[in-house]
């Protein structure tokens, strides 16, 4: 099989940006200019500085992927829920004069991957997601499965969030571009690794019963077999305190996995950053690992990093 | 690879819940006037949109999680269950895949509840959980071209042998914000969804669901299904050219189509109906018109088109959903209903708009086209099956 093969990394969040201080992480100018980004939504920045670092990081990445061969795909639940929030007050308090006209298209999400592929001629395709907190491997899974039914040669997946609860830790962006081994091993790319996911539901209402939950048990299991095959990396949890993420464990604990359970009390939230910068982590120090994410709504997503000869 | 096709059909429009409601309106040419949303503190000077009657929304799910739930995803599920019967599904005997587009998601329950700022899109969740679907699963939110990627993704899926059975569709209801935001663009007619028309200002939202239930061939075939149509081919592309205009030239969305078209392996003469995306709005009418005339060759004056906004409004994340609802019912019955009358069709849009009685499709195939900001565009095949 052509794996996807990822040869870019970009990750723009507070605590991987050394350029300013913690109150104000994000200098748009230093990223990307003096002109003509000041007024984008802050995701449309994060997700522009993500985006270049990781075509950067890919080097050549335009041979062999002319503007119609790229694809992108951009996961986020929260990216412009505060302009949402922004834009509501604004209406409540002064009618439609009250909204600014250059971020007045960016009450659909989708706009913010849409100014990125403007910026690098992304027109194979772009998709943004939103499943709660998986979405960023909701992202990688739809566009590997486009570039396999022939919809591009070159994919950018993308994560973003920026909440309206000021949590600086789950705003920012990270970017991967992932190529099919052929192309990546064409042009001497640099590969990180593999990378897979796959994206479900465990309905929360199916898991009341102890049937409920033995059968959704089951169900990560095999997900795990089947995006690992048969040896199970050590697993990175994304997860909170949901019956969800219970079920979850327990379909790891019948898989034999190893868990690497992070210290500190467990996460809270639907943003999709955590995952991404879980699994660009493991990409970047060229370990293999499995991501999984799952959150009280039901979404659960898992995510392997597998690694790649260190010459393609 | 595995022939997709369109088993089961839901859809909820402003013209009432059900398939049968919509092919009915659209049988009947039933324009109706926008109505005023019922929102005192939406301060806009068009607060234009049709609603869909509350009579035709269900009154759950109420909740999924810690989040209350609005409009949006219980016209979903409502459209997902008749989707389902009408394919002969039983809730509870198939777990099909959940694939679901929606620009606003359930934005609009947010504002009501005073938390504009919490996170929205929780209607494929809450469809899956209503449901009890436990799988694959994907929110898509492609702004007005959602519903027809997520369809496409669909297709996708069960053609690449991840799912044999997938519900697909969109859902989007009012919002403050979004309809503040198009008021703010200068982007709404005053008037009603006028498609084409010379006098057209901008487009009317519209309330919406649509669900089909998309099944393999070999699927359906094991279960004696009867099939609606067979999905035959999806063009996706991106206009990378700005966040909202079209790009002028229309060079991306001809790519959609002719990607759809060569996907399927059909050639343009076979195209025997169009459902544009057809807005409303000056300069994307324009375009796609020109787009057409240069896919569809000289042959593009003979092709009926049936322009389903004018009747239904513009539904967002459903659209294209809804678009391939009709699409499926137009190749069932083998006809193409009248359109809403227009007034004075603009030159710039030479297509044919059968105005005052249905027409045969004039070939097997029905092209269903779904754009959106973001430049995302996609064009969905479909092909007549015997019945």
């Amino acid at each position: 099989m052509n794996d996807l093969i990822v040869t870019g990394l970009g990750v723009v969040t507070p605590g991987e940006d050394a350029r300013s201080g913690p109150d104000d992480w994000f200098d748009v100018q230093a990223r990307l200019g003096p002109r003509g980004y000041k007024y984008l939504p802050r995701a449309a920045q994060y997700l522009l500085a993500a985006t270049r670092e990781a075509l950067a990081d890919a080097g050549d990445w335009e041979r062999g992927a002319p503007p119609e061969e790229r694809g992108m795909t951009v996961g986020t639940d929260a990216a412009i829920a505060g302009l949402l929030a922004d834009m509501d007050r604004a209406v409540l308090d002064d009618g439609v004069d009250g909204l600014g006209p250059a971020t007045a298209p960016y009450f659909a999400v989708n706009a913010i991957a849409g100014r990125v592929s403007v910026e690098h001629a992304f027109k194979g395709f772009g998709v943004t997601v939103t499943s709660p907190r998986v979405a960023a491997l909701e992202a990688v899974q739809i566009g590997a499965r486009a570039v396999a039914a022939g919809r591009a040669s070159l994919l950018l997946a993308a994560a973003v969030e920026e909440p309206a609860d000021g949590r600086d830790d789950e705003a920012g962006a990270i970017a991967l571009v992932l190529e099919p081994r052929t192309s990546a091993r064409t042009r001497g790319a640099r590969p990180y690794g593999i990378c897979q996911a796959q994206a479900m539901l465990l309905p929360p209402s199916t898991l009341t019963t102890a049937d409920g939950r033995r059968d959704g048990a089951r169900l990560i299991t095999r997900t795990l077999m089947q995006v690992c095959g048969g040896e199970i990396p050590p697993v990175d949890p994304v997860l909170d305190d949901s019956l969800t993420s219970a079920v979850v464990i327990d379909g790891l604990m019948a898989a034999s996995a190893v868990v690497q359970e992070p210290a500190g009390p467990r996460r809270t939230g639907t943003g999709c950053l955590e995952p991404a910068r879980r699994l660009a982590a493991a990409l970047a120090d060229g370990v293999e690992r499995v991501v999984v994410a799952a959150t009280a709504e039901g979404n659960v997503a898992v995510a392997r990093v597998g690694k790649e000869p260190s010459t393609c | 690879m595995e022939n997709v096709l369109i088993t089961g059909l839901g859809a909820v429009t402003c013209h009432g819940g059900g398939r049968h409601a919509l092919w009915s309106a659209m049988s009947g040419a039933a324009a109706r006037a926008p109505d005023a949303v019922p929102d005192a503190r939406g301060r806009m000077d068009l607060p234009l949109m049709h609603l869909v009657p509350d009579t035709d929304i269900p009154a759950a799910p109420q909740r999924l999680a810690d989040a209350p739930l609005g409009r949006a995803p219980r016209m979903a599920v409502a459209a997902a269950r008749e989707a389902l019967a009408d394919a002969g599904l039983e809730e509870g005997s198939s777990q099909p895949a959940v694939v679901i587009g929606t620009t606003m998601g359930d934005q609009g329950q947010r504002e009501a509840d005073g938390e504009p700022g919490t996170p929205v899109f929780l209607v494929a969740s809450a469809l899956g959980d209503a449901l009890g679907l436990a799988g694959g699963h994907t929110s898509v939110s492609n702004a007005c071209a959602a519903s027809g990627y997520a369809i496409s993704i669909a297709a996708d899926m069960i053609r690449c042998g991840e799912a044999d059975v997938v519900l697909a569709g969109g859902a989007d209801a009012y919002s403050r914000v979004a309809l503040a935001c198009f008021n703010r663009m200068r982007a709404v007619d005053p008037v009603r969804c006028r498609p084409f028309d010379m006098h057209r200002s901008g487009t009317v939202f519209g309330e919406g669901a649509a669900m089909l239930v998309l099944e393999s061939q070999t699927h359906a075939r094991a279960r004696g299904a009867r099939a609606y149509a067979r999905l035959a081919g999806e063009g996706w592309s991106c206009d990378a050219h700005h966040v909202t205009a079209p790009e002028p030239d229309g060079e991306q969305i001809v790519r959609a189509m002719r990607t759809a078209l060569r996907r399927a392996g059909a050639a343009p003469h076979t195209v025997g109906c169009v459902i544009p995306h057809g807005t409303g709005t000056r300069l994307n009418d324009a375009v796609e018109s020109r787009a057409l005339n240069e896919v569809l060759g000289p042959r593009c004056r003979d092709v009926p088109v049936y322009s389903l906004k004018a009747l239904i409004g513009h539904t967002g994340g459903a659209a294209g959903a809804l678009a391939v609802c009709a699409a499926a019912q137009i190749l069932r019955h083998g006809s193409v209903p009248a359109n809403v009358p227009v007034d004075e069709q603009d030159p710039e849009c030479e297509i044919w708009l059968p105005q005052d009685e249905a027409v045969p499709p004039s070939g097997r195939h029905a092209l269903v086209n779904a754009y959106a900001f973001g430049g995302n565009n996609v064009s969905l095949l479909l092909e007549g099956v015997a019945a």
